[in-house]
C-alpha cells in the first residue's frame, strides 16, 4: 500500500513539476470553453448552451482529447524509465510489477483528473448557475476519467512492451487515430456500403471493440433525457448497459494486466 | 566453515550463440567482501544480474541462506539485496532526499532510515539539491545509500567507482569499509584491480564465462607462486659477505645505483631471508619490502587459465 501510494504520489509531482498539469489544464479548459460556446451558438439561444447541449458537445471533446492525453501521458510510463536507465533499479526493489503499473496508473489518472476538473468547472459553474442540474456533472467527470483510465492503461501495455521512447511514441500516435479517428469512419463506411443491412448483433459487435464507442454510450445513456437520445438514435439502443460499462472496465483492466505480466516476463 | 551467505552453482547464461556464463560457481561467507574481477565483457554484469534477479540463468542456481531464489523473484527475497546498477540513473528532478525517501517507500522502509544513511554517504549537505546538481561521485554515493536501505545482508555492486577520479574512488572504498561492521556482505564487481586491492576479503576472477579463480586474496597471490622483491643499497664501505649475497641470490639491482641490490625470495622465506640481511644492518643504508601485488597474480592467472584453455582436448564446454 505503501510503495503504491509512493509510486502515484512520484507519478502526479513529477508532473507537476515538470508543467505538463498545467499545460493540458489549460488546453482541455480552452477547448471545452470555446464548445460550450459554440454550443450555445448553435443552439440560437441568449445564453449558456444548457446542461443537455453542453454535454453533448463536451462528449466529443472528452471523446478527442482524453484518450490523446492519457496515451501521452502514459506513454513514456515504462519505456521512459528504461530510457533513463532507471527501470533495473526499480525492478530490483520489492515492488511486483502489478504494483508498479497500478501506482503509475493511479498517479497518472490524478493528473488526467485535475485537467478535467480544471477543464470542466467553467461550463458546469455556468450551466448551474442558469438553474441546470448539478448531478450530471460529477457523473460526467467520473465517465470522463473512466475513459482517461482505459487510455492511460493501453498507454502503460504499449510503454511496458516497447524497447525506444520513439518507437512507443508512433504506437500511441497511431491508437489514437485508429480508435478515435479512423474507426467511426470506418463503421459509417461500412454501414454505407452495407446499405445498412449489417446485422444489429455485428454492429453492437464491432461497438465493444472501440472503447471510445462504449464511452459514448454510457455517457449519453446516463446524461440525456429520453427525448435527446432519440435525436441522437440511441433510443431503442439494446446495448444493456451493464454490459458496456463491463466491457469499459475490461478495457482499462486487462491492457493494465497484460503490461504487468509482460513486464514480469521481460528481463 | 560457516554456511555460506550466497551460493552461486552451474549458472549457465547464453544469448543467442554467445555464452555469457559457462558454469559459474561462487559463494560468499556472511559479512565478507569479494570482488568480482574480469575485463569488460567477460560477464560481471550479467551474473549481478541475475543474482539479483533482474535476468533468469538457463541453468543453475542462486542460494541465499540456503533457499534457491527463482525468476521471477519473489519480492521478500528480493529485499534481502541491495543493488547498484552500473552507471546508476536517478530522476534529474529530485532531490537526494526526496530520492531514498521514494524508494525507501517502495521497499517499505521507514523513512527515518533515510538521515542517517545521506551521513553514511557524506551527502547529508547536499540532500536537498536536486540530482541533476550532483556530481559523478555523489550520484553513485547515493546509489550505494539506496542499496543499503533496509539493511540487505547482501549488497551488489556493479563497477562503483567507474567513472571516478583518484579522490572519489578512495572516498567510495573508505565508506564502504566503514559498513563492514554492519555485517553485510558485499559482491562488487569491477575491472579495475589495482583500485580495491587490499580491500576485500576474497576474488573471484571471471574470464570467458567461468570463474577461474576464488580464493581469499592472500591465497590468490600465493597460488601465483610470485616471488616478495626485497630491495635494499649499502652505505660505503665493506658491505655484505659476498658468501651471504650470493647465497640468497642477491642481484646488483637495475635501478643503476651502484650499491643497490635485489632480492627474490618465495614468500615463505621472507622473514628467514630479512633476518640474515639484518645481521649486518650497520652496512644497509636502506630496505624495501614489495610484496607481489594482487594485479600482478591475476594477471599470471588469467594468463595460466588461457593457456589451459587453448589445451587442446582440455575443453569442457558439451
Amino acid at each position: 500500500m505503501q510503495a503504491l501510494y509512493a509510486l502515484a504520489a512520484k507519478e502526479f509531482e513529477d508532473h507537476w513539476r515538470n508543467g505538463w498539469i498545467i499545460a493540458l489544464a489549460l488546453a482541455f479548459a480552452t477547448f471545452s470553453a470555446v464548445i460550450s460556446l459554440a454550443g450555445f451558438g448553435l443552439s440560437g439561444q441568449v445564453g449558456v448552451a444548457d446542461t443537455q447541449t453542453a454535454i453533448i458537445s463536451l462528449t466529443s471533446l472528452v471523446i478527442y482529447l482524453i484518450p490523446l492525453m492519457g496515451l501521452l501521458l502514459g506513454i513514456d510510463g515504462i519505456v521512459g524509465e528504461r530510457a533513463r536507465g532507471t527501470l533495473d533499479l526499480l525492478r530490483s526493489y520489492p515492488v511486483t510489477t502489478g504494483q508498479l503499473m497500478l501506482g503509475k496508473l493511479l498517479g497518472l489518472e490524478a493528473v488526467l483528473v485535475t485537467t478535467l476538473l480544471v477543464g470542466l468547472l467553467p461550463p458546469a459553474v455556468l450551466t448551474v448557475l442558469q438553474g441546470g442540474a448539478w448531478l450530471p456533472w460529477p457523473v460526467f467527470l467520473l465517465l470522463a476519467s473512466v475513459l482517461g483510465l482505459v487510455f492511460l492503461a493501453l498507454a502503460l501495455l504499449v510503454s511496458a512492451g516497447a524497447r525506444e521512447q520513439g518507437t512507443a511514441l508512433g504506437i500511441a500516435v497511431a491508437l489514437w487515430l485508429l480508435l478515435v479517428i479512423l474507426f467511426d469512419i470506418g463503421l459509417v463506411g461500412l454501414l454505407v456500403a452495407t446499405q445498412g443491412n449489417l446485422p444489429q448483433a455485428v454492429v453492437q459487435g464491432l461497438f465493444y471493440l472501440n472503447p471510445t464507442s462504449l464511452y459514448r454510450f454510457v455517457s449519453f445513456t446516463l446524461l440525456l433525457d429520453a427525448g435527446a437520445l432519440q435525436e441522437m438514435g440511441l433510443g431503442g439502443a439494446a446495448m444493456p448497459l451493464w454490459s458496456v460499462s463491463l466491457a469499459l472496465a475490461l478495457w482499462g483492466l486487462v491492457p493494465l494486466g497484460l503490461a504487468a505480466w509482460w513486464l514480469r516476463r521481460s528481463e | 566453515m560457516t554456511t555460506p551467505l550466497l551460493e552461486l552453482t552451474g549458472l549457465h547464461k547464453r544469448y543467442g550463440r554467445h555464452a555469457v556464463l559457462r558454469g559459474v560457481e561462487l559463494s560468499i561467507a556472511p559479512g565478507s567482501h569479494v570482488g568480482l574481477v574480469g575485463n569488460n565483457g567477460q560477464g560481471k554484469t550479467t551474473l549481478l544480474r541475475i543474482v539479483m534477479g533482474l535476468l533468469r540463468p538457463d541453468s543453475g542456481s542462486v542460494r541465499l541462506r540456503g533457499a534457491s531464489l527463482g525468476f521471477p523473484r519473489r519480492q521478500e527475497q528480493k529485499r534481502l539485496f541491495g543493488y547498484l546498477p552500473e552507471a546508476v540513473s536517478f530522476y534529474p528532478g529530485l532531490t537526494g532526499r526526496r530520492t531514498l525517501h521514494y524508494l525507501a517507500a517502495l521497499k517499505g522502509v521507514p523513512r527515518d532510515q533515510v538521515a542517517p544513511l545521506l551521513d553514511v554517504v557524506g551527502l547529508a549537505h547536499a540532500a536537498d539539491a536536486r540530482v541533476k546538481t550532483y556530481s559523478k561521485g555523489m550520484r553513485q554515493r547515493l546509489g550505494l545509500a539506496q542499496a543499503l536501505l533496509g539493511d540487505p545482508a547482501m549488497l551488489l555492486l556493479d563497477e562503483p567507482t567507474n567513472g571516478l577520479d583518484p579522490d572519489g574512488i578512495r572516498e567510495f572504498y573508505a565508506i564502504l569499509e566503514r559498513l563492514m561492521d554492519r555485517d553485510v556482505a558485499i559482491l562488487t564487481a569491477s575491472h579495475l584491480l589495482s583500485e580495491i586491492e587490499v580491500r576485500l576479503d576474497g576474488m573471484a576472477l571471471l574470464r570467458d564465462g567461468r570463474l577461474v579463480e576464488a580464493a581469499p586474496i592472500p591465497e590468490l597471490v600465493a597460488r601465483a607462486g610470485l616471488p616478495t622483491r626485497i630491495f635494499f643499497s649499502l652505505k660505503p664501505g665493506p658491505g655484505l659477505p659476498q658468501a651471504l649475497l650470493t647465497e640468497l641470490g642477491g642481484q646488483l639491482s637495475t635501478n643503476g645505483h651502484p650499491n643497490s641490490y635485489e632480492i627474490r625470495c618465495a614468500a615463505p622465506q621472507k622473514l628467514a631471508t630479512l633476518s640474515r640481511l639484518l645481521v649486518h644492518a650497520d652496512a644497509i643504508a636502506a630496505l624495501t619490502v614489495k610484496e607481489p601485488g594482487l594485479e600482478e597474480a591475476f594477471h599470471l592467472l588469467q594468463r595460466r587459465a588461457g593457456a589451459a584453455e587453448a589445451t587442446p582436448g582440455d575443453d569442457q564446454e558439451s
